[in-house]
C-alpha cells in the first residue's frame, strides 16, 4: 500500500500522471490547467512533451548494487542510472510549473469582503527588522527586498528556472566554472545613475567583507576566494572571483562547477547595491528617505513593525510589464491576525494559517484554498556517536517502526508526504532528480532489527529522549512519536520540549538522542540537502561521519556532467539512508489563501513571489 | 518634600543599576547566544557578527607562515584554559608564532588547519570577550542611557530609537485604557459600596466577578468578530500610529475596550472596599451628626479617603496597563513596547533587554513616586518628611 502511494504521490508532479482515487492520503490532487501559451509550449515537437520516463525500463538489467558508494564504472553508473531513476539529461521532463507544486485546492466558491481594487496587492510577512540585500537572510526580510532590488536572473513565476533580470544573457565555461553576465544597457537606479556591473562588484564584496557581517556570506562563499576573503583570511578583496570586465560584463569564477548557480543567483544576496548611498547614509542607507534602489519597485514608507508601502518603478527596464501600481505589506507575526486581516478585506492573501484554519477550509473545500508543495524536510536527528544509537539496526527499526501516514493523515492534516527518505520529491519536477525510496513502513521488521541489536520486544533497550522547542506542531508530533515507539518497539520515550535557543545549544553540544528539526532548500539542488549529513557541516547534529559519503558530495561538487552528477548525488543519498542518521518524517506543504481576482502567483518550491509576475484583475 | 524626592530619586537609580547588571549576567548565562539559528552559521561567519557587535577578540598572524599543532577543538563547545596554544605558524625564517588562548573559555572560530599557509595579519580564531570584561566595556554607556545597537536589527536601529518607537504607542493605548477603566469602574464602585448588600451591589460585583475570569485574549477575539467582522464598525487591525490625528479614532477604539475592560473589575472592586470601610469610620458618622446630607457626605468627605486604596493600586497598575499589554498589542497588531519584553530575551538580543529593563523599572519607580506624592493631598495623615 505505502510503495503504491507513494509511486502515485511521486508522479503528481507530472502533468500526465493522475493518481487513483484510492489515495489513502485524501482526495486526489487537483492540478491546474496550464495557459494557453503554455499549453502550445507543452504540445510543441521542439519543447518535447513530457515522458513517463521516470520508471525505469522493464527490459533494461536492474542490478541493485549493494554499495552505492562504491560507483566507479560506466556500467555501474548506467545500474544506478535506472535503479535511481535519474534522467538522462535530455530527458529532463517540461513540466508546467503551476502543476508541479499543487496539492490540494478548494472547489467551493466562497463569498469574501470587499477590497479596494486599486492595482495594489495587500498581502503579509512576518517583520523583516532589516531590509538591506547584503545582510537580509531570512525569509520576510527576502520577500520585501526581492522586489526593490533586481539581481542578474531572478525567481521565475512558479517553479520554473530564473529568468534574465538585471542581465541579458550569461555564457558558462566548458568547465563549468566561469559565468560571463552581459548586463542590459539601460538600467538605472531609482536616483537616475546607470546600473552598471561594478555595483555588482561592490556589492558582492561588501557582502563578504568580514566587517559586514552578513549572514549571507555564506551564499557567495561559491566563488572563488570568497570563503578566505570572508573569514580573514586574505585581507584583500582583489582574489575574490567576481571582475567588472565593462561597465556591463561581470565574470564570475566559482570554486567549482555548480548548475545550481543561476538559481542561486536569484536569492538577493546577489543583488547590487549604491555605493553612493551607503557611503553618504551608513546604516541608516535603507531607510524610506535614503534608499536608492533598481528593482520593479521602490520603497515609499517603512512603519516599522506596522507595513511596508511598495510603488511601481517607473524607471525599471521592465516597467512596462509590471502590472500592479503598488503593494502594501502588513507586518504580521500570528496566524490568527493573518486570518482576520484577511477576512476583513485588509489584504488578498493570509499566509502562514493556523492549523485548525487550514483544516477547516479543507473540509469545507474553500476555492481560496491553495496548498503547495514545498522543499522542505522535517526529520528527528539521531544522535549517533554514543548510546544505543550507535548500532544501525536500532536507528533502522525506529525509523521502520514510525507509522509516518498515520502522522501526517491525522496529526498535520495538510497534505504533508510522509518521507522516507531527504530530499524532497518535488525535485523530480523541475531537474529530473527522482526520489529515492527509503526504509518504508515495516514493524514487523523493526521488531527483527531490534532483536537483532540486542533488545527483543524492547526489553534492556535504556530510555529514549526526544528533544524539541517548544511549539505546539513539534508537541504533537513528539507525542506521536513517542506513544507510537512504545506500541510498536516496546521502547520507552521521553519528550521534552525546551526553549529555542537552548535546543540550539544542547545540538550543538551534542547532548541529546533524538532531536527535532529540519532543512529547507536555500536553491534546488538535492546536493542543498546532501550537504547537511557532510562530517564537515555544521548543521550535521547526528555527528554522522562517513568518509565514503563526504566523499561522493565532493565528487558531485567537481562533476560537470549534468546527469552522472544525479546519479552520484543519488547513489549518496541511498548509502546515507542506509545508515539511517537520521528519521525522516515528512515532506512540507505551504497552505494559503488567495483571493480568486489575484493572478500570477503560482507555487514555488521556496515560496518566493516577484511582485513583477503579480497582477489583479 | 524636594528632599524626599531627591532620596527617592538617588535611591532609584542605584535599584537601576543592580537591575541592569542583574539582567546583563542572567541574560549571558542563559543558554544560546544572539547568533545561534535554524540554520547554524559556519563558525567563520558567526565569528564576524561577534567581532562586529564587540563581543569577541580576534587573533591574528603577525607572521606569514605555515600553520601547524592545531588544536583539536568544537567551536563553542570545548573549554579551554588561558595558554592553551590553538596553532603555530612557522615562517620561512625567523621564530615561530605561537596562538595561544588569552583567557579560559572556548572559541567561536577556528579558521585554520594544518598545513595551512597563511598571510601576515590574517584571521587565526576569534575568542568571546570575558562576561566581566564585556560587562565593563558596556556599563559606562549603560549609565548614560546609551544601549547601543539592538542585534536583531543588525546594527541598523539602536535600543533608544527602538523603545522611542514604541513606547509612546503604548503609553497611548494603555492611557487610554486606564481612563476608560476608571471611567467605568469607579463609579461602578462607589455605587456599590454605598448601596451595600443592595442588587445593585450585587450585580456590580458579579459583574465583575465574570470580567476578571475572562481575559483579554477571549474578549478581544470576541469584540473583533461582533464589532470588526461582524457589524464593521470598527477596524480589526492595526493602530495607525504614524496619522497622529482624529482620522485614525476607529483603530483605537476596540484596543483600549479590551484592554481597558480587563482592569475594570479591579478598579471597581479597590474603590467598593475603600468606600465600605470608609463610610463606617467614626469622622463619616459624625459628619452624619452635624447633619450633613449624604450627597455632601460622599463628595466632600467619603470619596478622598474611599479612592486611597485605589490611589496606591494606580503606581504599579499604570504600569502593568502600560507594559502588560502584551495579548492586546499581538491581537490588534499593535506595534508597540509589549513585543520588546518577550522577543529580545528569546533572541537574547542583550542590548535591547537591557534598555526595556530600565524603561519598565523607570516606569515603576516613577509612577510610584508619584503615587506617593498624590497620597500626602489624599491623606493628610501621610507625610513625607
Amino acid at each position: 500500500m505505502m510503495k503504491r502511494w507513494m509511486a502515485c504521490s511521486v508522479l503528481t508532479g507530472l502533468v500526465t500522471a493522475s493518481c487513483g482515487s484510492d489515495n489513502p492520503h485524501g482526495p486526489p490532487p487537483r492540478l491546474v490547467e496550464p495557459g494557453a501559451e503554455r499549453l502550445a509550449q507543452l504540445t510543441s515537437p521542439a519543447a518535447g512533451t513530457p515522458k513517463a520516463t521516470d520508471a525505469p525500463d522493464a527490459g533494461a538489467p536492474t542490478r541493485v548494487l549493494e554499495d552505492p558508494f562504491a560507483l566507479t564504472s560506466e556500467a555501474e553508473f548506467e545500474a544506478f542510472r535506472l535503479e535511481c531513476g535519474a534522467l538522462q539529461p535530455k530527458e529532463v521532463p517540461v513540466l508546467d510549473p503551476i502543476a508541479i507544486g499543487t496539492v490540494f485546492r478548494g472547489k467551493k466558491p466562497v463569498t469574501l469582503p470587499a477590497i479596494p481594487n486599486d492595482g495594489i496587492y495587500r498581502w503579509m510577512e512576518g517583520n523583516p527588522e532589516f531590509i538591506d540585500p547584503n545582510k537580509v537572510a531570512e525569509s520576510a526580510g527576502t520577500a520585501v527586498v526581492s522586489n526593490l532590488f533586481e539581481t542578474l536572473l531572478v525567481a521565475a513565476p512558479g517553479n520554473s528556472p530564473p529568468e534574465p533580470g538585471a542581465a541579458e544573457r550569461f555564457e558558462t565555461s566548458p568547465d563549468g566554472k566561469t559565468f560571463t553576465f552581459h548586463l542590459r544597457k539601460n538600467l538605472v537606479w531609482t536616483d537616475g545613475k546607470p546600473t552598471t556591473a561594478h555595483d555588482f562588484v561592490y556589492s558582492w564584496t561588501r557582502a563578504l567583507d568580514p566587517a559586514t557581517g552578513s549572514k549571507n556570506a555564506q551564499q557567495l562563499w561559491i566563488i572563488e576566494g570568497a570563503k578566505e576573503y570572508n573569514e580573514g583570511k586574505t585581507r584583500s578583496a582583489d582574489k575574490v572571483g567576481v571582475k567588472a570586465v565593462d561597465d556591463h560584463t561581470l565574470v564570475v569564477t566559482l570554486v567549482g562547477p555548480a548548475p545550481y548557480f543561476p538559481d542561486l543567483l536569484a536569492y538577493v544576496a546577489f543583488a547590487p547595491v549604491p555605493r553612493w548611498a551607503i557611503e553618504k547614509h551608513g546604516e541608516q542607507w535603507t531607510r524610506p528617505a535614503n534608499i536608492v534602489t533598481n528593482g520593479p519597485f521602490k520603497l515609499s514608507k517603512w512603519l516599522e513593525r506596522d507595513r511596508f508601502e511598495l510603488t511601481k518603478n517607473e524607471t525599471y527596464w521592465d516597467a512596462a510589464n509590471v502590472k500592479l501600481k503598488g503593494s502594501v505589506i502588513y507586518v504580521s507575526d500570528s496566524e490568527a491576525q493573518n486570518l482576520i486581516l484577511y477576512q476583513s478585506g485588509q489584504t488578498h492573501t493570509a499566509f502562514p494559517l493556523a492549523p485548525d484554519t487550514i483544516q477547516n477550509a479543507i473540509s469545507q473545500s474553500r476555492s481560496d484554498l491553495r496548498i503547495d508543495h514545498n522543499a522542505c524536510v522535517y526529520y528527528y536527528v539521531l544522535r549517533m556517536d554514543k548510546g544505543p544509537l550507535k548500532d544501525v539496526r536500532l536507528r533502522r527499526a525506529l525509523n521502520m517502526s514510525l507509522d509516518k501516514k498515520k502522522l501526517t493523515q491525522h496529526v498535520l492534516g495538510a497534505f504533508q508526504t510522509p518521507a522516507t527518505n531527504l530530499v524532497p520529491l518535488m525535485f523530480q519536477g523541475f531537474m529530473g532528480y527522482a526520489p529515492i525510496e527509503g526504509d518504508s513502513y515495516d514493524p514487523d521488521l523493526a521488531k527483527q532489527l531490534l532483536q537483532a541489536a540486542g533488545y527483543p520486544g524492547g526489553k534492556g533497550l535504556p530510555p529514549l529522549d526526544i528533544i524539541y522547542n517548544t511549539f505546539e506542531g513539534h508537541k504533537r508530533i513528539a507525542e506521536f512519536a513517542s506513544r507510537n515507539w512504545q506500541e510498536a518497539l516496546g521502547a520507552t520515550v521521553t519528550a521534552a520540549n525546551m526553549e529555542w535557543k537552548s535546543l540550539l545549544k544542547q545540538q550543538l553540544a551534542g547532548d541529546f538522542q533524538i532531536s527535532r528539526s529540519a532543512w529547507c532548500a536555500d536553491y534546488p539542488d538535492p546536493l542543498n540537502f546532501l550537504e547537511v549529513f557532510h562530517s564537515s557541516s555544521e548543521n550535521n547534529y547526528s555527528a554522522y561521519k562517513n568518509p565514503a559519503y563526504d566523499a561522493m558530495l565532493d565528487r558531485a561538487r567537481k562533476e560537470p556532467d549534468a546527469w552522472k552528477r544525479r546519479v552520484i548525488l543519488c547513489a549518496a543519498e541511498k548509502g546515507l539512508l542506509k545508515d539511517t542518521p537520521f528519521v525522516p518524517m515528512y515532506h512540507y506543504t505551504r497552505s494559503i489563501l488567495l483571493r480568486p481576482e489575484v493572478k500570477g502567483h503560482l507555487p514555488q518550491f521556496q515560496d518566493h513571489h516577484l511582485l513583477k509576475w503579480i497582477s489583479i484583475e | 518634600m524636594l528632599r524626599f524626592i531627591l532620596g527617592r530619586l538617588f535611591s532609584s537609580l542605584v535599584v537601576l543599576w543592580v537591575l541592569v547588571t542583574l539582567s546583563f549576567f542572567l541574560m549571558r548565562f542563559a543558554p544560546g547566544g544572539p547568533f545561534d539559528a535554524d540554520k547554524k552559521l559556519p563558525a567563520a561567519v558567526e565569528a564576524n557578527k561577534w567581532m562586529r557587535f564587540s563581543m569577541g577578540v580576534e587573533l591574528t598572524a603577525r607572521v606569514a607562515g605555515t600553520i601547524s599543532q592545531r588544536a583539536t577543538v568544537t567551536e563553542k563547545v570545548t573549554e579551554l584554559a588561558s595558554g592553551t596554544t590553538l596553532a603555530v605558524i612557522t615562517p620561512e625564517s625567523g621564530p615561530p608564532q605561537k596562538i595561544t588562548m588569552p583567557f579560559d573559555g572556548q572559541v567561536v572560530a577556528l579558521k585554520v588547519n594544518d598545513g595551512d599557509k597563511v598571510e601576515a595579519g590574517a584571521s587565526i580564531a576569534v575568542i568571546p570577550k570575558p562576561v566581566f570584561r564585556q560587562y565593563l566595556d558596556s556599563i559606562g554607556a549603560y549609565l548614560t542611557l546609551d544601549f547601543g545597537v539592538t542585534i536583531t536589527s543588525d546594527g541598523q536601529r539602536t535600543v533608544n530609537e527602538e523603545l522611542m518607537r514604541a513606547l509612546p504607542i503604548s503609553l497611548t493605548l494603555g492611557g487610554f485604557a486606564m481612563f476608560f477603566a476608571l471611567l467605568l469602574g469607579v463609579p461602578a464602585g462607589l455605587i456599590a459600596g454605598l448601596r451595600h448588600n443592595s442588587w445593585l451591589d450585587h450585580s456590580v460585583m458579579s459583574a465583575s466577578m465574570v470580567g476578571i475570569s475572562i481575559p483579554t485574549m477571549v474578549s478581544g477575539p470576541i469584540l473583533i468578530s461582533l464589532f470588526a467582522l461582524g457589524l464593521g464598525w470598527f477596524p480589526a487591525q492595526k493602530w495607525e500610529a504614524a496619522t497622529a490625528d482624529w482620522s485614525t479614532w476607529q483603530h483605537r477604539v476596540l484596543p483600549v475596550i479590551t484592554l481597558g475592560l480587563a482592569y475594570v473589575p479591579t478598579i471597581a472592586r479597590l474603590t467598593r472596599g475603600g468606600m465600605l470601610e470608609v463610610i463606617r469610620s467614626d469622622w463619616i458618622r459624625t459628619a452624619r451628626a452635624k447633619g450633613l446630607t449624604d450627597g455632601t457626605i460622599v463628595r466632600r468627605h467619603a470619596m478622598k479617603g474611599a479612592i486611597l486604596p485605589l490611589v496606591s493600586w494606580l503606581g504599579p497598575g499604570m504600569a502593568s496597563i502600560i507594559t502588560g499589554s502584551v495579548v492586546v498589542e499581538s491581537l490588534f497588531g499593535i506595534p508597540g513596547l509589549a513585543e520588546n519584553f518577550v522577543k529580545p530575551a528569546l533572541n537574547r538580543d542583550y542590548p535591547m533587554v537591557i534598555g526595556v529593563v530600565v524603561v519598565y523599572a523607570a516606569i515603576l519607580v516613577l509612577l510610584n513616586l508619584v503615587v506617593d506624592i498624590v497620597y500626602t493631598f489624599l491623606d493628610p495623615r501621610v507625610s513625607l518628611d
